[in-house]
């Protein structure tokens, strides 16, 4: 059959060299299909000139006609470096192209070898202006390139025949076979620029480089004009090669997903559900060009489909297809899925399992270690080894990794062999010798401490207990030390005695039931902050009031995530979380959850729908307590497992009468009570064009806005009160001590605007509104003028005093304080009724910073202070306390510990207000909003750089500890 | 007759002479980096054995961003990577190379593949070993620099870069608060190297006594990085730091004297004196000359091999040669027509607000006219410096053994005749080749699945031992 290919092929290129030949002052032929590619070039079927393709170019051949498609992104089809090695005819010419154009620009190329820069206008151009096509050409007589356009306007997504002219008197432009255009203004040969590059697909000269979107199925240039009989029989001979478009298919949206979730290195499972029972297959787009359907017919609401045999550091891409009751075809946009986005531990090799032949024992000792424990993923210290076993054991049975220690030479050097035999050596354990009293490594890097050798000797580890206290992990690190009965060792309960009497491990539980076990598991930090919603907690002061995170910091740990995953650093993105020790970290649609005492990536899942940005207009879509991250996703708010993210419950934005569709927008968890608010759907930014959002206009500054703000009883998962007037400004919804506070616009052009995003103009009769918490009772309200906060809205909550404030088109802050308390209905009756709304002080300046978004910059409200742009003022007077806040060079926002500040200078800055030092940890910095986090004793810096043209050295995630604590 | 080649190797690995000249002693065979080896490649190379790892190579780092959303570029070069395969060195009919897998250096028999010898250190280590003077040295993430004897893999000394001993999670594993993050030199009679990554933890430039790993001196810095494979010349040392562009110190006493201008990268060459870099955001490269801090010229390209006033530059797409001279003589011209060009259009500027006259103002432009002329001149002179090029889809890699230029690709490695730029032969490997170390007609390809392949002419290994090794070993 192959061979039979073969000679079917070679007969047509017989065909068609010989048709070619026919084609009189035929020189250059390329056709577009991807057997054209050879090697780094795509071969001209004529003329010998071949192109030097780059960048995000794509060949298709399917459906018909086979071409090349063109993103209009990085790519480019470099015919030649010089117009004079194209040697294009100077008189005497025709370029003809078969093209689809996908977008219309102002500047459009399909042949260019021209410069048009000022003055200086030679060469030619077949392209195209907004939505006509072009022949521009240049002759020493005219002194000037003349763009002639067609008569008529083509069809964006469609395929035209477009072929210009020139004899050296008529320039002319022919659409589909017919003359569109026709000028005489040039004359004489073209007048071609010394320099300048030949390419296809766009319009490219010294100073300017318009891509052209769409497609190319073939080009063809001619030393002579074509006539119009010429042209329009050769268009009629093709035309019914490019058929018009199909239709595309209509968008389909899912209530729920996609998820991707690894199962193994080359296998995942994609999972999403559907609003009915139908069918719906997974188009596969592999970087090749192969699609493949996957799935089956079955009408179903949920969906699953399994990837396999997935390549390494792969872009795949994928959407998802189904039809509707009628028979039309709906699909999803593409979705990307990169395979290099694999965080799992390395898996043991099966080795291991013949390694571990006959060795019931140990297999045993180690799944009680990993039962009594509960721990099974992070960092695991094992402390003294008897032969290694065990510790293999723990590997093979968890995703723990593992340091082992020991100071016998002879059994460090028979562990290495028998680990490395396993294949496990180093990804997952390796054996440290040490000799010393001392542990040389972090404190609070364990997740789990454990000790081989006492599981057989009876006799506590050679280390003593104070060191096994300081490298376990708050908030639920765990030291399992003991002798199993019966067949190990009798314990020595004195020498444990005694070594238990030097650290804090006193206090650990002895179990002996059937044995002999000492458990501890250490709990959280005394002191330490959390950072459970986007600006620290509900109250959007941007602080976690953690008592530790000051003075000298030092790396504690870094790793994954890296860039690669992250979105670009500057639509202004959603900050970390960091609750009960873990760190929550949103990528570019993919989800991680990090110990963040270590580092270690509990879990990570690609969800190509969780994106939000633009935080100075929204609110962000996360919010965290001591078990769950809380995941706004389309209509829902998805409950995810801390610690293994494993997606849980769900929970659904209150349904329309009419059956209207909205999003989930608003996202906090206080106690018991999640609080949403509604959005209609696409409301959000997501920030896929690198926008940073930093200009006056509507595109930016729009206000992403809720038309319902309700609360739900985590218990029970009921819906318990819904509160809708006006048209809530997501990024001023805040909670702070039993209340709900927002601003909310009441000009009924605003609440009955379609869209959910609306332009600051619009946002008028704008009122100040407190709800209680519990029962979204109105608590009170207050007309009040915002109309100077253009650029952004701003609410936080502190000490009873809320405080608006944002900058108006001339970047100066106006700010607002109020007083906010009322007597809670649940209050002591006992207590003073106190009224809310007064106005306390208000403040204008023009902003200080003056670049690198410092008109954009989110308050800190930290003891009594309220810092913001460049200044602080007294919270209650708005008297202005100092002038002088750390220089912020970056576009970042700033965040704060009890005793510090944070922000982005040129790299990762600090403001430590005990001593008034300002630092950097050079080398390393943030992104363009908020993303250094100080919680749980450590300062928390996820990578939000990606895609910074700046060479700071260090692209990574990092926890920083302060330096007291860890001494080592 | 030696040629100028030859001669460059020579002397730029002074200290490595007492390696057999058939050595490629350590990481692209000097530390100027060059990847040149004089010894031709046989022309009918076949696989003589493969020695695979039970782990891939665990790279410190994933890679680049996916794009500068604010710039509009794409596909962002991975600058802060440097360990995607185990490099391999040559010495004295054995084959080094560490792991970032397994934290070992191995040793193997150049002809079976055999395992000779391993030696655990307590950290990843990185990147290859150096052989000098029957010796094995190198750095890991444990923090230690080693010299063990090379035949046997016995500890001479062991030594750690900074006294405190601290390690903490990085990268993945529990490592040294202070990695050896570029590799070492050893010339002089002392190992140079780097200790730490984050400059606010203080990153050490130390230099070691090669006989007893004491420390001769040590230099602290805490702005940048040191991340990469150091460079050497008898004057100077090289130290990439990462994204960021390389640091270069003195030698004698390691004090730093500039850091050049570019777009940062841990690739890196040096030829007589002119260090060359990236690969920058894109895919470029930058030239240095000397004692200067900016850039001379920039190559679009990933990677360069230097002999013999040739330069050839290898792509994506791409490999091509540049006659070298011609090119640098031209490109110095342009800086300095690039120069006076901006002084004159800041003139005009000036002139232009002190309402200087038209006569004034028109003998400018028409001199701003005269050097466009001329520096589109000297464009198309460099252009017309190609001597010759071709397409390539092996962009992984590049070395250079006799007049053989091997270019390492993904799945596969291809051979190019260096003067007629014709491409001889092609070779599947597992993976992709990342890469390459070529001495006395054998080949190793190292490839990021975490396989070394040896190829060699089928002769040279009709009779070999049988393989003994706990890893697998295929012929």
């Amino acid at each position: 059959m192959k061979r039979l290919r073969f000679i079917l092929t070679a007969a047509a290129v017989g065909a068609t060299t010989s048709a070619f030949a026919q084609e009189a002052g035929l020189i250059s032929w390329w056709s577009f299909s991807s057997d054209r590619q050879q090697g780094a070039s795509i071969k001209a079927w004529h003329g010998g000139l071949n192109i030097t393709p780059s960048g995000s170019y794509r060949f298709a051949n399917e459906p018909s006609p086979a071409r090349i498609e063109l993103p209009a992104r990085d790519e480019r089809l470099l015919v030649a470096e010089s117009i004079e090695k194209a040697l294009l005819p100077k008189q005497d010419l025709t370029v003809e192209a078969w093209v689809r154009v996908d977008r219309t620009q102002e500047w459009g190329g399909i042949f260019s070898a021209l410069q048009d820069n000022g003055d200086f206008e030679r060469g030619l151009l077949l392209g195209y202006r907004e939505d006509r096509f072009c022949l521009g050409i240049a002759t020493e007589a005219a002194g000037r390139l003349t763009y002639l356009a067609a008569d008529t306007a083509f069809a964006t997504g469609h395929w035209h025949h477009v072929v210009g002219t020139y004899d050296g008197k008529q320039q002319r432009i022919f659409v589909n076979g017919r003359l569109a255009g026709e000028s005489s203004v040039q004359s004489g040969p073209v007048w071609y620029p010394p320099s300048a590059p030949v390419v296809v697909g766009a319009y490219q000269d010294d100073n300017e480089f318009y891509r052209m979107k769409g497609a190319l199925e073939s080009i063809r240039v001619f030393q002579r004009a074509l006539s119009s009989e010429e042209v329009a029989t050769r268009y009629r001979q093709r035309a019914a090669e490019f058929p018009a478009p199909a239709p595309e298919p209509l968008r389909l949206a899912l209530p729920y997903g996609p998820f991707i979730d690894w199962l193994d290195r080359t296998t995942a499972l994609v999972t999403w559900e559907t609003d009915t029972d139908i069918p719906t297959r997974l188009e596969l787009f592999d970087p090749s060009g192969k699609t493949t359907s996957l799935g089956d017919n079955a009408p179903a609401r949920r969906h699953e489909v399994r990837l396999t045999e997935l390549k390494r550091d792969t872009e795949y891409r994928f959407r998802l297809r189904a039809p509707d009751r009628d028979g039309r075809e709906h699909a999803t946009r593409r979705y990307l899925f990169d395979t290099s986005f694999h965080y799992q531990p390395a898996p043991v090799p099966p080795v291991a399992a013949q390694v571990m032949t006959g060795r019931d024992r140990e297999a045993a000792l180690a799944r009680e270690l990993l039962e009594r424990s509960g721990v099974r993923q992070g960092w695991g210290v094992v402390l003294g080894l008897q032969d290694g076993r065990v510790a293999l054991e723990l590997v093979r049975q968890s995703d723990l990794k593992l340091v082992i220690v020991e100071a016998d030479a002879q059994r460090v050097a028979d562990a290495r062999k028998l680990l490395s035999a396993a294949g496990v050596y180093g990804v997952r354990a390796s054996v440290q010798h040490l000799t010393g009293n001392e542990l040389p490594y972090g404190t609070f890097m364990a997740n789990l401490v454990v000790s081989e050798s006492s599981l057989h000797s009876g006799e506590p580890p050679r280390w003593p207990a104070a060191e096994v206290y300081r490298l376990l992990r708050p908030a639920g690190g765990v030291a399992l030390l003991g002798a199993p009965a019966p067949d190990g060792a009798a314990p020595k309960v004195e020498a444990w005695n005694q070594w238990l009497a030097s650290g804090e491990l006193l206090a650990a539980r002895r179990e002996t039931a059937g044995s002999w076990w000492l458990r501890y598991e250490r709990g959280r930090l005394p002191g330490a902050g959390e950072w459970s919603h986007q600006y620290g907690s509900t109250d959007n002061s941007s602080t976690s009031l953690d008592e530790h995170v000051r003075g000298d910091l030092e790396v504690a740990w870094w790793g994954d995530p890296g860039p690669r995953p992250m979105p670009d650093r500057g639509p202004r993105n959603p900050a970390p979380l960091s609750v009960n020790g873990r760190l929550y970290i949103q990528g570019d649609r993919i989800l991680f959850g990090l110990d963040a005492y270590n580092g270690s990536v509990l879990w990570s899942v690609i969800a190509p729908e969780v994106r939000r940005a633009n935080l100075p207009r929204d609110c962000s879509n996360a919010a965290a307590d001591d078990t769950t991250l809380y995941i706004a996703h389309n209509q829902y708010c998805l409950e995810f497992d801390g610690q293994t993210g494993e997606r849980r419950r769900r929970h659904s934005v209150p349904p329309e009468a009419d059956g209207a569709k909205f999003d989930w927008g608003y996202v906090a968890v206080v106690e018991q009570h999640l609080i949403g608010s509604r959005v209609k759907q696409e409301a959000r930014y997501q920030g896929d064009d690198g926008e940073w959002f930093e200009d006056y206009h509507p595109d930016q500054v729009s206000r992403v806005v809720s038309e319902t703000l309700f609360g739900t009883d985590l218990k029970s998962g009921t819906h318990r009160w819904s509160y809708r007037r006006g048209a809530i400004l997501n990024s001023t919804i805040t909670i702070g001590d039993g209340m709900i506070f927002f601003i909310e616009s009441r000009n009924p052009d605003a609440v009955n605007a379609p869209g959910g995003r609306l332009s600051p103009d619009v946002l008028t009769d704008t009122h100040l509104v407190a709800l209680d918490l519990r029962s979204g009772t109105p608590l009170w309200e207050q007309a009040q003028d915002f109309s100077k906060l253009q650029f952004m809205t701003y609410l936080v909550y502190s000490q009873n005093t809320l405080v608006v404030t944002g900058t108006d088109k001339n970047k100066h802050f106006h700010t607002y304080a109020f007083n906010a308390r009322v007597r809670s209905p649940y209050a002591d009756e006992s207590q003073p009724v106190h009224v809310g709304n007064q106005l306390l002080w208000s403040e204008s300046h023009k902003e200080d910073k003056g670049h690198h978004s410092g008109h954009l910059q989110h308050p800190v409200v930290l003891n009594g202070v309220f810092y913001s742009d460049q200044r602080a003022f007294d919270l209650k007077t708005g008297k202005t306390l100092r002038t002088d806040l750390p220089e912020r060079r970056g576009c970042g926002t700033m965040s704060a510990s009890g005793n510090a500040l944070f922000f982005r200078h040129h790299f990762h800055g600090m403001w430590d207000l005990e001593t008034d030092q300002r630092s950097q940890f050079e080398g390393i910095r943030g992104g363009c909003w908020l993303g250094l986090i100080p919680a749980g004793g450590m300062l928390l810096a996820p990578e939000s750089s990606a895609g910074c043209s700046c060479t700071h050295a260090i692209q990574t995630s990092v926890g920083f500890a302060p330096k007291l604590r860890a001494a080592r | 007759m030696i040629t100028t080649t030859r001669l460059l190797v020579m002397l730029a690995t002074s200290s490595l002479a007492t390696a057999m000249a058939a050595d490629w002693p350590t990481y692209r065979n000097d530390y100027a980096r060059t990847g040149v080896s004089p010894d031709p490649l046989p022309r009918n190379l076949t696989e003589a054995w493969t020695w695979r790892s039970a782990q891939p190579p665990q790279p410190a780092w994933q890679g680049e961003a996916k794009w500068d959303g604010w710039n509009k570029v794409y596909d962002l070069k991975a600058r802060q990577t440097f360990d995607r395969v185990f490099h391999a060195v040559i010495a004295s009919g054995r084959v080094y190379f560490g792991s970032s897998a397994d934290d070992q250096v191995y040793c193997l028999d150049a002809k079976s593949g055999r395992e000779l010898w391993t030696f655990f250190t307590e950290g990843p280590v990185r990147f290859a070993p150096t052989i000098v003077n029957g010796r094995a040295y190198f750095g890991s993430d444990d923090g230690r620099v080693y010299c063990l004897e090379a035949s046997s893999g016995k500890v001479v000394w062991q030594q750690r870069a900074v006294e405190t001993d601290r390690r903490i999670p990085g990268n993945g594993r529990v490592i040294s608060n202070w990695p050896i993050r570029t590799s070492v030199v050893v010339q002089n009679g002392l190992v140079y190297t780097t200790a730490g990554m984050f400059p606010s933890e203080g990153v050490h430039l130390v230099a070691l006594d090669a006989a007893t790993g004491a420390v001769r001196w040590r230099q602290v810095q805490n702005d940048l990085p040191a991340q990469g494979y150091l460079l050497a010349s008898a004057t100077r040392l090289y130290v990439p730091s990462g994204r960021n562009n390389p640091i270069v110190c003195d030698i004698a006493d390691g004090k730093r004297l500039h850091v050049v201008e570019g777009a940062g990268g841990t690739y890196a060459l040096l030829n007589e004196g002119m260090l060359v870099f990236g690969p920058g955001k894109t895919g470029q490269l930058g030239a240095v000359e000397e004692g200067r801090k900016d850039q001379l010229a920039t190559f679009q390209g990933n990677h360069m091999i230097v002999v013999a006033g040739r330069s050839y530059l290898h792509s994506d797409t791409e490999i091509s040669v540049l006659d070298r001279t011609r090119y640098l003589e031209l490109a110095r011209e342009q800086k300095a027509l690039s120069a006076r060009q901006g002084q004159l259009a800041k003139e005009l500027r000036e002139l232009g607000k002190k309402t200087g006259t038209a006569a004034e103002q028109q003998k400018i432009k028409d001199q701003l006219a005269d050097l466009g002329r001329k520096i589109d001149a000297t464009t198309e002179g460099m252009n017309n410096c190609v001597l010759w090029r071709n397409e390539s889809r092996w962009p992984l890699s590049l070395a250079l053994a006799g007049d053989t230029l091997v270019l390492g690709g993904d799945g596969e490695i291809a051979g190019f005749h260096t003067e007629r730029g014709t491409l001889r032969w092609q070779h599947k490997v597992s993976g992709g080749a990342y890469g390459l170390a070529a001495a006395d007609g054998l080949l190793l390809v190292s490839t990021d699945e975490g396989v070394i392949h040896c190829l060699r002419a089928p002769e040279a290994h009709a009779a070999l031992a049988p393989a003994r090794s706990g890893k697998e070993v295929r012929r």
